[in-house]
């Protein structure tokens, strides 16, 4: 199937490519159904592009490769919505918000995106009480990497 | 809106298997315990809104945005 997507143009994909989210990003209601494309070649940095609107395009990061150790907790209820039998089988990302000021740039570490590679589910889970921050900038990430590796 | 005044430790219930808990009364806030089931997702709600108006400005307009992402994470060695 091809999907129109914002900054590569028509791109070609398979149903299997398509990740599903239980629950809508929130403020983009309706839009379910996303792909991942990789943006660079360790795959750290990736487009997460919305396959019914082509408008709608994120950068996403995997948060492990900004703060080292990011142990999140996955609620029961998020498990039960995707079926995930195992952690391993979890695919986590946190969606960067950049700014023009690239040192305005935040990663939402505190609402990952968490993919079931087994059936390509997903939802945006919200981490209450994790003292992780919907806004963390990259300037004190230096402090949180060091601090979660001692 | 439901109002019920409690003092410390007092419970609420919401149906049969949700407990409220006042477990701490400052100046001016309160700290209270919530005993729910699992599967009832329990936020902030100014927490939800935040992630809500963030997911919206994250939403990349701009190419050249994801170039200046692509640069500074580069440049953090990742």
């Amino acid at each position: 199937m091809k999907i129109n997507t914002k900054f590569l143009g028509e791109i070609e994909c398979t149903e299997e490519d398509i990740v599903v989210f239980v629950e809508a990003i929130s403020g983009f209601p309706e839009l379910s159904k996303y792909i991942i494309i990789q943006l660079n070649d360790d795959a750290t940095l990736n487009y997460l592009q919305s396959v019914d609107v082509e408008e709608v395009c994120f950068v996403i990061t995997q948060p492990a490769a900004l703060v080292g150790n990011y142990d999140i907790d996955i609620s029961e209820n998020i498990v039960d919505r995707l079926n995930l039998l195992n952690a391993e089988d979890a695919l986590v990302f946190s969606i960067l918000n950049i700014k023009d000021d690239s040192k305005l740039m935040t990663a939402n570490l505190a609402a990952p995106i968490i993919i079931n590679t087994k059936n390509n589910k997903a939802i945006q889970g919200i981490l209450e009480g994790a003292g992780y921050k919907v806004k963390q900038g990259f300037s004190n990430l230096e402090e949180l990497a060091s601090a979660s590796k001692e | 809106m439901l109002v019920l005044t409690r003092k410390r430790e007092e419970v609420i219930m919401i149906g049969d298997d949700i407990e409220i808990i006042v477990t701490e009364i400052g100046d001016d806030k309160v700290k209270i315990g919530i005993n729910a089931p699992k599967h009832l997702k329990i936020f902030r709600k100014e927490l939800i809104k935040e992630v809500s108006n963030t997911n919206v400005e994250s939403s990349i307009k701009d190419k050249q945005l994801v170039d200046k992402a692509k640069e500074l994470l580069e440049k953090r060695h990742i």
